[in-house]
Formats: C-alpha cells, sequence, structure tokens
C-alpha cells in the first residue's frame, strides 16, 4: 500500500516514516506542503492513505483536505490529519470536509499505529 | 508610566504542554525550576524557536536551547545517533517541537480573552546567551526555566497580552 505523508517539517515526516515502517509499511511518498501534495498524487495514483498535517505554507492541511475530497480521483483517499490543532471545532470540521480520523501532536507511535489501523479497517 | 502588569497563570499551559511533548516526542523528563519576569533583552541559550501568537490574545513564544540539548532532543525525536544529523536537521526539529509546544497549549486559550492562532515556527542561531530578543514593552515576558534528566537547562519565554477591552 502507497501512503503519502504531508508535513512542512522534515523532522516529522521521518518521525511518521519511522512509525510506518515499523508497521511493515514502506511504500511511502511525502509532500512539504498542500501544493506540493497535490504534484505528487499527480504522479502517484496509486496513494491509498494520507497523513496530513494542518498549519504548513503555501497551502494547508484542511485546504488540501477539500481539494481531495472535491476530486474524483483522489477522493477516495483516505486521509488522517495529523496536526496540533486540537480545537474541538478544527476536528469537527476536518471530518466534516472527510478526513477518516485525526490525531493530535504530540503522538506515540502506539497512537499511530493504532489511528491507522482503525482508519484502515472502515 | 504605569508598569504592565501579568496574571502568572497563563504560563501554566505553556509548562503544561513543555513537559508533555518532551515527555512523548522526546523521551525525556524535564523539570521546571524557575519563574521569573524577564528584565534584560538577552536571551538564554544558543538555538531559539520563535512563534508569534495573533487574535483575541497576542504576543510570541520562544524556546531557547542550549546547542546541546537541541540535537538530542532532535536525535531522541528521530531515534538516530546526533552525529548523523545536519544543522538543518536540528534547526527544523527544534522548530516542530515549538510548534507542538504552542500548539498544544492554544487550545487551553480557546473561547478565552487569550485566544490566539499561531505563526510557522522561525528557528534562529546566535553565539551563546548573546541574542537580543525585544519583547514589546507592553507585554510582560514570562520567563521559566526548566532541567532536563541528562542535566542540561532550558529556558521558555512567554509574552501574551488580551486585544479584548475588558
Amino acid at each position: 500500500m502507497k501512503i503519502m505523508i504531508v508535513d512542512d517539517s522534515s523532522t516529522m515526516r521521518r518521525i511518521l516514516k519511522n512509525c510506518l515502517t515499523k508497521m511493515n509499511y514502506e511504500n511511502i511518498v511525502e509532500a512539504g506542503d498542500g501544493l506540493e501534495a497535490q504534484l505528487v498524487l499527480e504522479q502517484n495514483k496509486d496513494v491509498e492513505l494520507a497523513l496530513v498535517d494542518w498549519n504548513m505554507p503555501n497551502m494547508t492541511g484542511y485546504e488540501l483536505l477539500q481539494v481531495m475530497k472535491g476530486n474524483d480521483e483522489y477522493k477516495n483517499i483516505k486521509v488522517i490529519m495529523v496536526t496540533t490543532e486540537s480545537e474541538k471545532t478544527n476536528v469537527v470540521m476536518a471530518i466534516k470536509a472527510g478526513a477518516s480520523n485525526y490525531v493530535i501532536k504530540p503522538f506515540t507511535p502506539e497512537i499511530i499505529a493504532e489511528k491507522i489501523t482503525a482508519t484502515l479497517n472502515k | 508610566m504605569e508598569k504592565p502588569t501579568v496574571d502568572v497563570n497563563l504560563i501554566n499551559p505553556f509548562v503544561k504542554s513543555v513537559l508533555n511533548v518532551f515527555k512523548t516526542m522526546v523521551q525525556m523528563d524535564l523539570k521546571r525550576t524557575s519563574l521569573t519576569i524577564k528584565t534584560s533583552g538577552k536571551a538564554f541559550g544558543e538555538i531559539f524557536a520563535i512563534i508569534g501568537l495573533a487574535g483575541s490574545g497576542s504576543g510570541n513564544v520562544v524556546l531557547c536551547f542550549p546547542a546541546e540539548l537541541a540535537s538530542q532532543s532532535v536525535a531522541r525525536m528521530l531515534g538516530c545517533d546526533v552525529s548523523t544529523l545536519s544543522r538543518m536537521d536540528i534547526k527544523d526539529g527544534v522548530g516542530e517541537i515549538a510548534n507542538m509546544v504552542v500548539g498544544s497549549a492554544k487550545s487551553e486559550f480557546s473561547g478565552t480573552q487569550y485566544s490566539f492562532n499561531i505563526s510557522l515556527p522561525t528557528v534562529i542561531e546566535a553565539e551563546s546567551n548573546s541574542l537580543e530578543i525585544d519583547q514589546k514593552s507592553d507585554i510582560p515576558c514570562l520567563v521559566v526555566g526548566f532541567e532536563s534528566n541528562t542535566g542540561h537547562k532550558f529556558v521558555l519565554e512567554v509574552s501574551l497580552k488580551s486585544n479584548l477591552m475588558r
């Protein structure tokens, strides 16, 4: 399964990649913001899951989520928001926009694993 | 001129958040060692992550790291050896720590006169204890000292005021 990580922090992308590798997911593509993520998606039509940060330059994760869910090619990709945005209104906004799950930073590898498994089993 | 007053309770969500981020992501226990009001422009440390706050509440938060603690913290988060990290890796990692600290604290101010949105982190390096960060004179700056279980000191500076009339 191909998984896309979208976060402007290379540190956070490496942390998430480490978590995914431990879960035996090794087919991973990365982007540093929402705009770059759209280019990555164009070149990787087989992405099935995206882990997306909220606050990023150029295009936020929430804007990317809206673009993905409004596009027939990408709307079936499951999206987990991985963000420090923990206010209830933001969580509700993301879920309404089509996010499958929500992880609040900081997180443990166990939480990421649990949310990914739950999302893929939905 | 009347001196600005400060509610020291404003610091609590940030302190809680620092302890939680270091414990969860860095696997490092910190303890709070001091709380003072900043009187000089000089900031402690060599690597600084600055996040601006804007909204009903405004100001900024600065995480001040000695270089060794910064590199150790990033290496622990990534599960790698310090020697494999580049300067950019360390700066990015410190910025992400700041993002998590301030982002986590943000929700505790939601719906209050201090609610704010946060900027992306800016990370700068300077000679030891030489960086002057001028806080706005009308916003008192609280300085919280921490110490890690590895014996390193770490400082958090918080300036936050409400823009709403009371």
